[in-house]
Order: structure tokens, then C-alpha cells, then sequence
């Protein structure tokens, strides 16, 4: 099939931003692809070769294709280049210079009986499959042959649909779900078929799959698509309500809730094969990313093959305590990744079980689901299931929703319970509700803490006093409120000193003017005096600070406390932060989250 | 086995800098007539076709069909340092993936180069009944060259009324050269019809390498047809090149 054929679709696409008529000119095109160029033309129509999931890319850097266009054109690449500043787009680049009427041809042309017919689908498809797979010593040069040939062979209006898929650039605007639409009319004849079409799609994460299993062998076998380890499902996606009791409203009075972690969501997958691989929500292959999160699943979860949910989260190997997602972001990249793995170690929640040697759980009930994850999960220190409770009263939901905040995740997810609760795959739905805070309250200056206690620390601390129960002064009734416990900021040498220099001060039991619901592993009495920073102060309802100032029940605790290094021996605990300006604090930095 | 030796090391010298302006890597076949290589340019606009027949040697033994596939850099770096009045030896043995280069002046000097292992593609040159064919000194197509470069990166190659015109035209300017008989550079010129074209630059002047070799250049084309260019040595053998044109997109 001639690539002109697309190129018209594409330029017809360009003309309109109406979903209908796209629908119509996609719907005339595909009915006339040949069957076995169906998945091709679908991903060529996506700006893309393969589905999200597959690892491979074209990796050609605007340099590269600069270079192609140069040599296509026998043109310098400066003057290439000059061009690109001036258009700001490769597609119109390769256009103009290939229209510039001295097109630089090779001998090809005219050795052989090879000519330059006009290229096809096929041709185009199967150029830019070799260069995606094009790899190692020499690539490089393979690619740019590759398509400077292909440029060559195409006329200037080709060249630009060609560069702007490689650099990908296309942007037609065409959503998954036109094409679902386009493919449902036009190989089913009408739209009835269309839920099944689009599971399919949920359960593959392939729209090429699917239009070339509807092509080839019809709607009864889209109906049969069943989850397989290897293909991503698209994720599940919650709605958002804004308090407990909307929720429970919601949820028919009672729901499942979940801690909703700051970490990153990744769906894990083990073949037949036994091959681990992870999928992040958008759908991206991280296997590379995360080896020990692999080893992880691979050890801890008794099934031959399976497809689970849940979060990947950093943990201060100290202290065992959640850290910020961004700790996780330095997973993310391309070299160093053991490295990274030593100083970041990752660990993993799991939430959901979506497949399991050979069965289908997509279809199968929340809490069936959830109960046999927590047959086949071997918890072990890193590998846990996501922390979950049965609420049916707002209070109970509430009080879970603070602790998950106080332990460092961003709220909870509720969950329902009901005979209708499947998992439904690529959908945002009223069958989870996420339950973030509304406000924040950032911290933007050091506050001065004064030590009441002090816990034994693990791993590398261990033996060694690792966190510090840490309290602001309230002067009004001369007593010292917690406010959190702070493990991170200190030295190796500052925890191996620490029990020399509290010493002095630790006592059998709490301190009478110390108001504390946490028992520390040692008390102390409140003397020494630390500068701490923290990310953000929040309602909490473990610590004492603060309590019912701003809501019944709660008090304030910084989150992710952090020592800035600075004893504060100027000062005596009376002079430490009072408990009146963490509240100010707190009133004074709230923002509204988006 | 294969054995030749050149009385003087700097003509092989200078063929292999005529490839190696184009191709990095290629394949020799020696046999019992001589040696040969045919090779594109990696974008595949041009192509050397190098012949050295026997007799261009001194000696030159071949029982039977040899590849010897090198990679031209390396070759060119260690033919940098032939000397003068050095006579140059070749030696390959059946099983070794090695070839001796050996230098014989006032020393002996043997380099051996690994051999690379290259798949054989087997290139036919363009067959074209060429409109125009034109004898000149190299030394007056590379002036013209050199002119046309000036201005452009591309050159248009005319043959009409007994007259070679090489014109070029771009931003920085234009320029026309003529090259006529009466003048007694144009050596000779052939024409079934009037000719015209227009080729790279970049490549025309990579292959003013060989001339070198030869003080008198063969050009011969045809209207939007490739170029070819020929070079032929002293002493028996030719370079010769093709280039395809540039030509109008459709």
C-alpha cells in the first residue's frame, strides 16, 4: 500500500479538529488496508511503531536527523540547521529542502533494476523498525544510511510525515479512543461492539493487537482477550472526593481504604517464560529501572505467573521511615543504576492482583482480589502489602487518613467493596475514590526543636540511638509537645556520639513537663536544643503539638523533618519554637492543592 | 598465495588514497590478472572501480581468486610512510588474515595489517551510453572545481558546441568557467548530443584525489545521468568514478 495513501489521511486529519469527521477518515482508510498491514498502519496513525510498552525507540536526535536531511538533499547541514531555527519543525525542514529542486539521488537509481517506485507503507514501516532495532558499535551510522535512503526515495511531502513520526513530532491529535471508534465501525458495521473492542484495548494496552486480532480472526476473538503477562493493562484510575463522609456516602456506608503512598505506581508482570518486567502507569517498560524491585516480586510472590499493582517507595534503610517521591526519581535513569539502587533502595506495596497463572482477576471482586494477594505475597521487611483497613464511620476514616499522612504518604485511597467492584481497566471511576489533602502548609523556615527521647536505630545505626522524639515548648502551660520524630540530617558521627551526649539527660521514665502519646525506646530530660527543617506541617494524630487547635482529635507534626546540622546550644529548651508558632505556622503557610 | 611487488611504493600510495576519499572499508580481489576493487560510498551517491592489471608490477604472483578486505585508514596511515626511491612488496599467505606491506629502499620495512572479514556485495557500475565525453588536463577540471566551490556546494557540467562550461550559482555569488579546444586545454571532446548536469561538489573534489595519479581526467555524462570520471596510471590500470547527479524532485 502506497505510504501516499497515510499521508493524505494524515493531511485530512490535520484539516479538522471534529472527533466525528476524524472518525469518518479513518474509518474509509482502514477499511481499505490490506488485513496483515492493519497494526502497522494503526501505530504509524499514533505517531508511533509499536505500543507504548515495547523498550524500543527510534533514538535518532534532532542532530541525527538533520544530518539525513543534509545528505538526502546533498545540502550542508548548516544550512540545514539555519532552517530548522527558522520553521522549528524537521517534517517542514525535510520539505523544504527536498523541494528545493536538486535532490541528491544515488546510483541505484540507475545500476539495477531497483527504481524508485513510490515507497509504501510497508517500506516506511519496515525502514524505521530497523533503525529502532538497530543497536551497539556503528548504529549510529546504520540509522542515518537508513534514512537518508528512505528520505531519498520520498517526495518532499513524505519526507515531512517521515521526519515528524521519527522525531516524534506527528501530533495529528487522533485519541485511542477515535480509533477504537474508527475500528469498531468500520470491521463490526455498527457500534454495538464497542465496550468489548475497548477492553480489549484496556486488557492489551495494544491497539495494533486488537485491530489485527478483529481483522484476522473477528469480534468473538476480541471477546476472549484475556490479560497476559507481558502486555501492561491501563491502569484503574480513582475519582476524588474531598471528605470521609462523601466518600462513605459513596461507598454505601462502608469501604475498604488503602494507603495512598508517594511513590511511584508500577504494574508487575511475570510471564510464562519467567521473565519479570514493570510497567509504569503510563505504561513505559522500567524494568531497568528497578532490578531489585524485580528480585523483590520475584522472591516474594508465590505464583508461576501473575500481574500485580502496587507501589514502588522509597525507605530510609535507617530508619525504616517513607521518604519523599523525589528520593525515587533518582531511579530513573539510564546508567549508574546499581549504584543509585545502593543509595536509594526502593521498596514495594502491593495493592491489586490482576492475573495469576492463567486466571483472569480483572473481573473478579475487590476483596477477592485483595484476599488472595495476601495468600500468595510473602511479606518480608521490603515487600509488603499496601496498609488497608475496613472503615464504615467518617471518624475511623479520618483518623487512618492522618496516620498515613503522619507516616509520609499523600492520603488514602478508598475502595469498594461491592459485588460490582472489578477492576476496570483504563477507567476513572466511583469505585475508588482518592482522598488527598486539600491544604498544604509548606515550611519555609528552620524551627528550633527540643529533645524529649530517643529510639535505637537499624541497619547501619544499629545499636546507636537513630531518632530523636523531638518537642516545641508551649509557654503557656511551660510544657513540651512532640512534634515529630526526626531521623535524617545527622552524620555517622553525630549518631555514634549520640548516647555520650544525651547521657546526662536520660531518665527511666517520660519527663513531667513532656506531653507525649509516642514512647520512645529512652526519655530524656528536655535540655538540648536542635535546628530542624521540615517539608511541611500537618494535621496528625499521633502528636501532641498543637492538638485540637486546628481540629478536634488532630495535632501538628513536621513532615520529613530533617536536622540541619546546627546544635542549638545558645539556647535553653524555654527558647525552642513554641507550640503557638507552629500553629501560626501552619495557619499562615496553608494552600489550597490544586 | 599472493605476492606483487610495485617499483615504486608511492603509486599504491596514492590509489589508496583515491578509495579511501570515499569508502572506509572494502574488499581487494586479487587473482591471477591483477588486483581490482569496486566500492559505493556509504550513501551510495558515488563508487571507485580501481583495476591494477600484472603488468603494472614489477612481479606479481596470484594462483587463484584472493579477497583481502581492509579498512582503508589503517592502510592509508601506514602507506604515509612510504619513502622515496622504495619499492613496495604485498604479500599475503592462503591462511593468514594478515597483509604484509613491505617497504624496500636502503631498508626493509614490513607492516602487517589485519584483514577484515567483509561480505562480498557484488556492485555492477551504472550502464549508461554517456552523451559527452571529455579528455582534459586533471589540473584544469580541479581549477574549475575549486572555482565553482567558491560559491556553491553544487556545480552544473554542460557540454555544447565544442566547449566544456562548469557553472555554479548560489548565495555567495556566481561563476562560469570555459574550457574550450582553441584554448588547448580541452583535449578532446565527444558529443552524440548536447549534455548538461548537475553534481555534488563535495564528492567531485573528494575525487580530485586521484589526479594524483594521472595528469589528464576523463569526464563523461549525460543529461541527469551520473558522472563518470577516470583516471588513467602510467604505468597500465584506472580509477575510475561515478557520481550520481542531482536532480529535479519531482
Amino acid at each position: 500500500m502506497r505510504y501516499l495513501d497515510l499521508v493524505e489521511v494524515y493531511e485530512e486529519i490535520g484539516k479538522t479538529t471534529k472527533r466525528l469527521e476524524i472518525t469518518d477518515i479513518l474509518v474509509n482508510f482502514l477499511k481499505s488496508c490490506p488485513p496483515e498491514l492493519i497494526d502497522k498502519v494503526v501505530y504509524l496513525t499514533q505517531g508511533r511503531i509499536y505500543p507504548e510498552f515495547v523498550p524500543l525507540e527510534l533514538g535518532m536526535a534532532d542532530k541525527m536527523i538533520i544530518r539525513c536531511i543534509a545528505q538526502a538533499s546533498a545540502a550542508k547541514e548548516s544550512e540545514v540547521e539555519q532552517l530548522y531555527k527558522t520553521l522549528g519543525d524537521l517534517g517542514k525542514v525535510a520539505n523544504t529542502m527536498l523541494s528545493k529542486g536538486k535532490k541528491q539521488v544515488t546510483l541505484d537509481l540507475f545500476s539495477t533494476a531497483k527504481k524508485s517506485d513510490q515507497i509504501t507503507i510497508e517500506r516506511v514501516y519496515s525502514d524505521l523498525d530497523r533503525i529502532a532495532r538497530a543497536q551497539g558499535p556503528g548504529s549510529q551510522e546504520e540509522k542515518i544510511r537508513i534514512l537518508s535512503d528512505l528520505l531519498r526515495d520520498s517526495s518532499p511531502k513524505e519526507a515531512m510525515y517521515i521526519i515528524r513520526t521519527v522525531s516524534g513530532t506527528l501530533r495529528l491529535g487522533v485519541a485511542d479512543m477515535t480509533i477504537l471508534d474508527a475500528l469498531t465501525i468500520a470491521f463490526t458495521g455498527s457500534k454495538d461492539a464497542r465496550p468489548d473492542i475497548e477492553r480489549a484495548y484496556n486488557v492489551s494496552s495494544d491497539l495494533g493487537a486488537v485491530a489485527k486480532t478483529l481483522v484476522l480472526k473477528g469480534l468473538e476473538a476480541i471477546k476472549n482477550f484475556k490479560p497476559s503477562p507481558g502486555r501492561p493493562i491501563r491502569s484503574m484510575l480513582a475519582e476524588r472526593l474531598s471528605s470521609p463522609l462523601e466518600i462513605l456516602e459513596k461507598m454505601d456506608g462502608k469501604c475498604a481504604v488503602e494507603y495512598k503512598y508517594d511513590g511511584e505506581r508500577v504494574q508487575i508482570h511475570k510471564t510464562e517464560e519467567g521473565e519479570t518486567l514493570l510497567f509504569s502507569r503510563r505504561l513505559e517498560n522500567i524494568t531497568h529501572h528497578y532490578p531489585d524491585i524485580a528480585r523483590l516480586a520475584l522472591e516474594g510472590i508465590a505464583l508461576k505467573s501473575y500481574i500485580v499493582e502496587g507501589e514502588i517507595v522509597a525507605v530510609d534503610p535507617d530508619t525504616g521511615d517513607l521518604l519523599p517521591f523525589q528520593e525515587l526519581m533518582h531511579r530513573r535513569r539510564k546508567y549508574g543504576v546499581e549504584e543509585a539502587m545502593e543509595q536509594y533502595p526502593a521498596s514495594l506495596r502491593l495493592f491489586d492482583i490482576l492475573y495469576a497463572d492463567g486466571s483472569d482477576f480483572t473481573l473478579k471482586t475487590y476483596p477477592e482480589r485483595r484476599s488472595f494477594l495476601s495468600k500468595i505475597v510473602i511479606e518480608s521487611e521490603r515487600l509488603r502489602l499496601a496498609e488497608q483497613k475496613i472503615v464504615d464511620n467518617p471518624d475511623d476514616l479520618e483518623a487512618f487518613f492522618q496516620e498515613a499522612i503522619s507516616n509520609g504518604c499523600e492520603g488514602l485511597v478508598a475502595k469498594s467493596l461491592g459485588p460490582d467492584s472489578v477492576y476496570k481497566a483504563g477507567a476513572r471511576g466511583w469505585l475508588w475514590i482518592k482522598y488527598k489533602r486539600d491544604y498544604k502548609s509548606e515550611m519555609t523556615d528552620t524551627v528550633d526543636l527540643v529533645i524529649v527521647g530517643g529510639s535505637m536505630g537499624t541497619g547501619k545505626r544499629a545499636g546507636h540511638i537513630g531518632t530523636l522524639l523531638l518537642a516545641a515548648y508551649d509557654d503557656d502551660n511551660d510544657v513540651f509537645r512532640t512534634v515529630c520524630k526526626c531521623s535524617t540530617g545527622f552524620t555517622d558521627e553525630d549518631i555514634r556520639n549520640m548516647r555520650k551526649l544525651l547521657e546526662p539527660y536520660i531518665i527511666p521514665h517520660r519527663h513531667g513537663r513532656v506531653d507525649s502519646k509516642i514512647t520512645p525506646d529512652i526519655w530524656v530530660v528536655p535540655a538540648k536544643v536542635i535546628e530542624v527543617l521540615g517539608a511541611e506541617i500537618t494535621l496528625s494524630p499521633i502528636h501532641t503539638c498543637g492538638l485540637d487547635a486546628i481540629r478536634k482529635g488532630a495535632g501538628l507534626a513536621i513532615r520529613f523533618p530533617r536536622f540541619t546540622g546546627k546544635w542549638r546550644d545558645d539556647k535553653s529548651p524555654e527558647d525552642a519554637t513554641t507550640v503557638k508558632e507552629i500553629i501560626e505556622m501552619y495557619k499562615k503557610q496553608l494552600k489550597k492543592l490544586a | 598465495m599472493f605476492k606483487a611487488v610495485l617499483a615504486d611504493s608511492r603509486i599504491w600510495r596514492n590509489i589508496i588514497e583515491s578509495i579511501s576519499t570515499l569508502v572506509e572499508e572494502g574488499v581487494f580481489i586479487a587473482d591471477p590478472t591483477g588486483i581490482r576493487l569496486r566500492a559505493m560510498d556509504p550513501s551510495r551517491v558515488a563508487m571507485v572501480d580501481m583495476e591494477l592489471p600484472k603488468t603494472s608490477f614489477e612481479s606479481y604472483e596470484c594462483a587463484e581468486e584472493m579477497p583481502i578486505g581492509v579498512n582503508f585508514d589503517d592502510m592509508k596511515n601506514i602507506m604515509k610512510r612510504a619513502g622515496v626511491n622504495e619499492k613496495l612488496e604485498l604479500e599475503k599467505l592462503e591462511k593468514e588474515a594478515r597483509l604484509k606491506i613491505r617497504f624496500r629502499g636502503k631498508t626493509s620495512r614490513t607492516f602487517s595489517l589485519p584483514l577484515l572479514d567483509l561480505g562480498k556485495e557484488e556492485l555492477s557500475v551504472p550502464r549508461i551510453s554517456f552523451l559527452a565525453t571529455v579528455k582534459l588536463p586533471a589540473a584544469t577540471l580541479m581549477d574549475a572545481i575549486k572555482d565553482a566551490e567558491v560559491v556553491s556546494d553544487f556545480v552544473k557540467i554542460t557540454a555544447e558546441d565544442e566547449k566544456l562550461k562548469v557553472t555554479a550559482s548560489g548565495d555567495r555569488g556566481e561563476v562560469e568557467v570555459e574550457i574550450t579546444k582553441d584554448s588547448g586545454e580541452l583535449l578532446s571532446i565527444e558529443l552524440k548530443e548536447n549534455a548538461h548536469a548537475l553534481y555534488s561538489l563535495t564528492y567531485l573534489s573528494k575525487m580530485m584525489v586521484a589526479s594524483d595519479l594521472s595528469d589528464i581526467a576523463i569526464l563523461m555524462f549525460s543529461t541527469d545521468m551520473p558522472l563518470r570520471l577516470d583516471f588513467n596510471l602510467p604505468n597500465g590500470g584506472r580509477i575510475v568514478y561515478y557520481l550520481a547527479p542531482r536532480m529535479e524532485a519531482e
